[in-house]
């Protein structure tokens, strides 16, 4: 694992690289038409000025971040993060694809599991009553329609 | 006086009900994440067909007071703004919170909004006529000039460094420029993808960028350590009138903010908040203190965020300019009831407009109920395991940026909005001026670009041409550089001390 100094130097020069692809993507020809080269008129003008500022400040940051000490060291359970990150996604692949219902249970369930709760018969519990709270207080309380399903025989 | 005691006749039981009623829902709704003002007014909208006009605005004029003040519970209990405006009450509210003094960040919080809400108000019915006069002087230059007053303030919201926080600003701004272009209409860095066409909206980047990004963290911390160290709440503390008294000055100059912020069309609360709280910053006499739970970081986003209600009030009722999408549903309803704003309402049917600042008093006023009520909700709420209450808020919150526009691309971006918190939060980037350069981005490009197109190639000799741009910039400068010369007169003031001795 690199040292943070190394990680924050990483992290800056993403930025910068995602910046630059910005920049030179705001050159392409999509962008060339009647309104270019007419100042502040044309639709990337102020893009242009804000992406340069943008690697600019990431670039000086990726030279900030080299002139730190190496014995620099910061706490942080980046897996289970990442396992939170990404139960969090399959919560929103299975909401969008069988239902809110099919997504928030599991998702409940297996959340609280990885932060340690072990008492199965409440855990199970209330991975059904959230998500039915969550369904009635938007649908039936607000009038907020919920993300529709691609497959949705039960109509929740 | 005529016209005001004529507005007092105006209100009988069924404005004072609705007022209530009003209230207790937006402040609900406030406090449930990306949920909020447009939610709350859109659902209490068709209710308003049946009841008088004043009824009917006082149930408007309540959800949108307690719609802003509720998104201050949930930031303070649970770092999670409930509303955009209420981002930077989360930065200090939350700290309070862990410290102990939920209460009393609470009661601040609902001390401040009644305040700030009531002094707009009280600005309002003396100086309408001037402020709306006021208000149609500003032109391209002008908002440019006040926008980029916004925009320095990010500089003073970064905490761990100007670098980083410069960097946050700019990631808000590179944000706001995917979508449409504000000028020419032609779509920008959308890949031709057709769901960002309509861009990037703040809801779900606030909800992601702060709640999940706060959910992360705690799964982070709960997985290290192993200690769960849920917030626990009471009853609402309110600050004496000793303790009010000692910080006259913030909630003064705060609401002041919030009011004159609010004044200009399109400015918006968020915006405000964000202003008064890096003014806060650097002049508070408890600056160092910021970002640990000061007191006057909560007072600064409240009371400004809140004063913006009645200050919004000003261009739409005296002008017929509606502020945001709430004051447009306002100005709508009025028109349904037969009331027409402008000039002319001001003149015609003062009574009207001065009914709706009472109104809008008694919902400031109905905010300390109405927020016992709410934390005693949320009170009930936090006694859940932390275990089960953390993916309960994801998915609130995750629905509540659906909510806002029913786009699914909306939840893809608060959860990646959410990636990029934490990652923030690792690295010591402040997601605060982040999210006022994704608030301010557009009307910036926006009035910059026209001001650069009305003065047709001489935009530096046309900008000396408006004094309260002038005036805006110098404002800039002088807030900005101050810091700067304080600390270089320091740094040469201690060696010439310590060579004398």
């Amino acid at each position: 694992m690199p040292s943070y100094k190394y990680q924050e130097f990483i992290f800056s020069l993403l930025m910068l690289v995602a910046g630059l692809a910005l920049v030179v993507h705001s050159y392409s020809d999509a962008y060339t038409h009647s309104h270019s080269g007419n100042g502040a008129l044309e639709p990337m003008f102020y893009p242009r000025l804000v992406l340069w500022l943008w690697c600019a400040s990431s670039l000086v940051m990726a030279l900030r971040a080299l002139r730190l000490s190496p014995k620099i060291r910061k706490s942080f359970n980046g897996r289970q993060v990442c396992l939170a990150l990404g139960m969090m996604t399959g919560m929103l692949a299975l909401m969008l694809a069988f239902g809110f219902m099919a997504g928030a249970a599991p998702f409940v369930a297996s959340f609280a599991i990885l932060l340690g709760y072990r008492h199965k018969w409440r855990l199970a519990i209330a991975s059904l009553l959230i998500p039915l709270f969550l369904y009635v207080l938007f649908e039936h309380a607000l009038g907020i329609m919920l993300p529709s399903p691609l497959w949705d025989p039960l109509g929740i | 006086m005529e016209a005001l005691l004529e507005s007092l006749t105006n209100i009988g039981w069924i404005t004072l009900l609705m007022v209530f009623v009003g209230t207790l829902f937006g402040t609900v709704l406030g406090a449930l994440p990306g949920l909020g003002s447009i939610v709350g007014i859109s659902v209490a909208l068709p209710f308003t067909f049946t009841l008088p006009s004043a009824a009917a605005i006082a149930l408007l004029l309540g959800v949108y007071a307690g719609s802003i003040y509720g998104g201050s519970i949930s930031s303070i209990l649970i770092n999670t703004p409930g509303t955009p405006q209420s981002a930077c009450t989360a930065i200090e509210g939350y700290p309070m919170a862990r410290m102990g003094k939920a209460r009393e960040a609470i009661g601040w919080a609902t001390m401040a909004s009644l305040l700030g809400g009531c002094f707009s108000c009280l600005v309002f019915l003396i100086f309408a006529p001037q402020l709306a006069n006021w208000a149609s002087k500003f032109g391209a230059m002008e908002i440019t000039a006040l926008v980029f007053l916004g925009l320095s303030s990010i500089c003073l919201l970064s905490a761990e460094s100007k670098v980083k926080g410069i960097f946050s600003g700019l990631t808000g701004l590179v944000l706001a420029i995917v979508g449409q272009d504000p000028i020419t209409g032609e779509v920008r860095f959308t890949y031709d993808w057709y769901p960002l066409m309509s861009g990037i909206t703040l809801i779900p980047v606030v909800v992601g960028a702060f709640a999940i990004a706060e959910v992360l963290a705690r799964v982070d911390a709960i997985t290290r350590t192993e200690e769960l160290n849920p917030v626990k709440c009471g009853l609402m503390k309110l600050p004496s009138l000793a303790e009010i008294g000692k910080r006259w000055k913030q909630l003064l100059k705060s609401s002041f903010i919030g009011t004159m912020i609010g004044v200009l069309p399109g400015a918006g609360s968020t915006a405000a908040a964000f202003i008064s709280y890096g003014e806060a910053k650097r002049s508070s006499p408890h600056r160092e203190n910021f970002g640990k739970g000061e007191v006057d970081g909560i007072i600064a986003s409240e009371a400004s965020n809140n004063a913006v209600t009645g200050g919004a009030l000003v261009p739409a009722f005296a002008l017929g300019i509606p502020g945001d999408a709430v004051t447009a549903i306002m100005l709508a309803t009025l028109i349904f009831h037969g009331v027409v704003p402008g000039a002319r309402l001001m003149q015609e049917s003062p009574a009207t407009v001065y009914s709706a600042f009472i109104t809008l008093t008694i919902a400031n006023i109905l905010l300390i109920p109405c927020g016992m009520i709410v934390m005693a909700m949320f009170s009930r709420l936090l006694r859940i395991p932390e275990q089960i209450f953390l993916p309960f808020i994801f998915l609130i919150c995750l629905l509540g940026a659906y909510s806002a526009r029913n786009n699914e691309l909306d939840l893809y971006l608060a959860l990646i909005a959410g990636g990029l918190g934490i990652a923030f939060r690792y690295f010591g980037v402040s997601v605060a001026p982040m999210v006022i350069g994704l608030v301010l981005g557009a009307p910036f490009e926006y009035s910059l670009r026209q001001a650069f197109i009305l003065s047709e190639g001489h935009f530096f000799t046309s900008f000396m041409e408006h004094p309260i741009a002038v005036f805006l910039l110098a404002l800039t400068v002088l807030l900005q550089g101050a810091p700067w010369v304080v600390s270089l007169r320091k740094k040469r003031t201690i060696p010439a001390n310590g060579s004398g001795q």
